[in-house]
């Protein structure tokens, strides 16, 4: 497939005259990010990594890998040609600099192009997903499976749009992957007839009129808004290093498509719910598995930063402060617009949100359901009451993988019980969260 | 169980720090004797020892020098450790002081090797069904072991109580156990 006729888009990226953040809108109401009108977030590769493979321990590995990757494409192709229009560059080199910027800007690591209409090859340097795997889980397991669907759906749909081909003209293969021992990543790109359409998706401010959510008043509410704001800032200042990637607070960082994270998540749920109805409790456990070690790594992370104590001082470890700090981190990285209604040291806690990025989503794809289905909020909220009451404050912990254990080889995870009780996706007005020690 | 202590049996020495012997495959610690009991933790010593003797007898073997009798030595800055299997049950392990004359260690090695081995002769262990030691294993193992046996629930539609109770499962669900371990290791083979 690679010819003489392929443009090599291995360059010096000119300055041009665009700004990313100029295309990024948060909106404080909701603390939904918006990126050209596409829904984003920023998550951390724990879990990335950990959504990524309960998907693939659900659906199996090989059929989990085409999920992502599919979901990957849409969601990239509908964010790319909407950066595209835009920013108004019209030339395909043009438009594969502007979408190798992008991957890097977002903290995703690096992507060369050497493509045309027809396919060719994509080198990922420092991949997110790939490179963050053989950090975390490298020196333990080995594995034989690439790990960057997210970052072959991209690259899929950087040519595609570059070269204004329909969504689905190009299939994609990951044939090389830091994480299977390799040196860098690589993508072989061929042409196909599309199999599919791209699927369609409000924009942010279409779901906004389709879902009125009433707005949520937390405990402290001028405080949680006043961090989340400050701390909003900070995040949209941190720029990507040499490697394309964004490292902060102990944790590797993306500014992410929700609909990737949604699409995955979901449609591999129903896909279980039809096929082996039988683990769909352990998937679900798992899914809020992959929030709960966010929660822990990320949020720990930041409250106990340099940064934090810089922003809003250091803190002392109290329980209700700990948790109002971690509302306001979970609205500044744009996963929806959540409060704690109610506290009861140490016994119970109540979280509400006027919706979440899965919610919301869930809400205007799928039909009603019976329960509360936003997974990564309900693992958070167990995060959260976890950070606020087993965390030894004071010793100046550090939020790795030995504390971690230490605190959660137990399954009953210290008697806390987490259950979501009203959400959007449930026909609620809003979602809402009770943690209760039993 | 065990009609003897080697606590009782081995003869104290000034460099010897400690001896241990563990069953396999299990790698779990069957006996052991310190000159300061509770320094160490040998029960997680031993949980190690059968991947230092199954790569000792690889590196052998691809050295074309692989013989049965054979015994590994290591020393660090404190401490010699020579590792011997007795037979295929017990790995005997014995911690000397650096200084300690080599040729002195030897002797010692040897003497207390045929005392083991006569007391160790007639024990018969208990038999551990192979779904139980994959799942030890990946215990052992797994990136992250809060959610490793929740992994082979999920891959192999087995719920976890029977996981924690495995006995009484058929081939197939065995297999597809066997099957999810080895990918959640990324192994290609189990040795256990």
């Amino acid at each position: 497939m690679v010819g003489t006729d392929l443009l090599c888009f291995e360059r010096t990226l000119r300055e041009e005259n665009m700004s990313f953040k100029s295309l990024i809108r948060y909106r404080p109401e909701s603390n939904f990010y918006s990126f050209a009108g596409i829904p984003v977030l920023y998550h951390c590769h724990h879990f990335n990594l950990f959504l990524d493979q309960t998907i693939q321990d659900a659906l199996g590995i090989e059929e989990g890998i085409l999920l992502q990757k599919r979901a990957a494409h849409i969601a990239s192709y509908r964010f790319l040609s909407k950066v595209v229009e835009e920013v108004g560059v019209q030339t395909p080199i043009e438009r594969l600099q502007l979408a190798s910027k992008l991957f890097s800007y977002m903290g995703h690591g690096k992507l060369h192009f050497q493509a045309n209409q027809d396919g060719g090859v994509v080198r990922g340097d420092f991949l997110h997903y790939g490179y963050t795997w053989k950090e975390k889980y490298g020196q333990v397991v080995s594995r034989s499976e690439p790990t960057d669907a997210f970052g072959g759906g991209f690259a899929a749909a950087a040519v595609e749009v570059a070269f204004g081909l329909p969504y689905d003209s190009l299939s994609v293969e990951e044939t090389s992957c830091v994480a299977q021992g390799q040196g860098s990543c690589e993508f072989q790109l061929q042409r196909q007839v599309p199999r599919e359409a791209l699927p369609p998706m409000l924009t942010v401010e279409e779901s906004e009129r389709a879902i009125q959510t009433p707005h949520i008043e937390s405990e402290d509410e001028g405080r949680v808004q006043s961090m989340a704001l400050k701390l909003k800032d900070f995040f949209l200042s941190l720029e990507s290093d040499e490697r394309g990637l964004l490292q902060g607070f102990g944790v590797f960082v993306v500014m992410h498509l929700a609909e990737y994270y949604n699409r995955i998540s979901y449609e591999g749920f129903y896909k279980i719910v039809d096929e082996k109805p039988f683990v769909i409790d352990m998937m679900t456990e798992l899914l809020r598995e992959s929030g709960h070690v966010c929660g822990f790594h990320t949020f720990g992370g930041i409250l106990l930063s340099p940064e934090w104590e810089g922003l809003f001082g250091s803190h002392h470890g109290d329980p209700k402060e700990i948790l109002l700090g971690g509302l306001a981190i979970a609205r500044a990285l744009g996963i929806g617009h959540c409060g704690l209604s109610s506290w009861d040291e140490g016994k119970k806690m109540v979280m509400q949100a006027s919706g979440s990025y899965e919610s919301v989503f869930h809400a205007q794809v799928y039909p009603q359901t019976s329960g509360g289905m936003c997974f990564f909020y309900q693992g958070l909220a167990g995060a959260l009451v976890h950070l606020s009451c087993s965390v030894p404050w004071k010793d100046e912990p550090k939020f790795d993988q030995k504390l971690y254990y230490s605190l959660f080889q137990d399954p009953k995870r210290n008697g806390w019980k987490v259950k979501e009780t009203r959400c959007l996706s449930h026909g609620d007005k809003f979602c809402e969260i009770s943690a209760v020690r039993e | 169980m065990q009609e003897y202590s080697l606590q009782e049996l081995i003869e104290p020495s000034p460099s010897l720090n400690a001896v241990f012997v563990t069953a396999m495959p299990d790698c779990l610690l069957f006996d052991s004797y310190e000159a300061q009991p509770n320094k160490r933790d040998l029960n997680h010593v031993a949980s190690y020892v059968g991947d230092l003797v199954r790569a000792n007898r690889e590196v052998l073997r691809s050295l074309e020098e692989y013989e049965e009798d054979a015994q590994i030595t290591v020393e660090t800055k404190e401490y010699q450790i020579i590792l011997k299997e007795l037979d295929e049950r017990f790995v005997a392990g014995f911690l000397f002081n650096r200084k300690a004359p080599i040729g002195m260690v030897r002797l010692q090695v040897d003497k207390m090797l045929k005392v083991l081995r006569k007391h160790l002769e007639s024990y018969k262990p208990e038999e551990i069904p192979r779904v139980v030691q994959v799942l030890d294993y990946l215990q052992r193992y797994a990136p992250d072991p809060h959610a490793s046996m929740m992994r082979v629930a999920l891959k192999t539609g087995l719920p976890l109580q029977t996981l924690q109770n495995p006995q009484g499962l058929n081939e197939q669900q065995l297999a597809n156990i066997e099957e999810s371990v080895r990918q959640i290791l990324g192994l290609k083979t189990l040795h256990l």
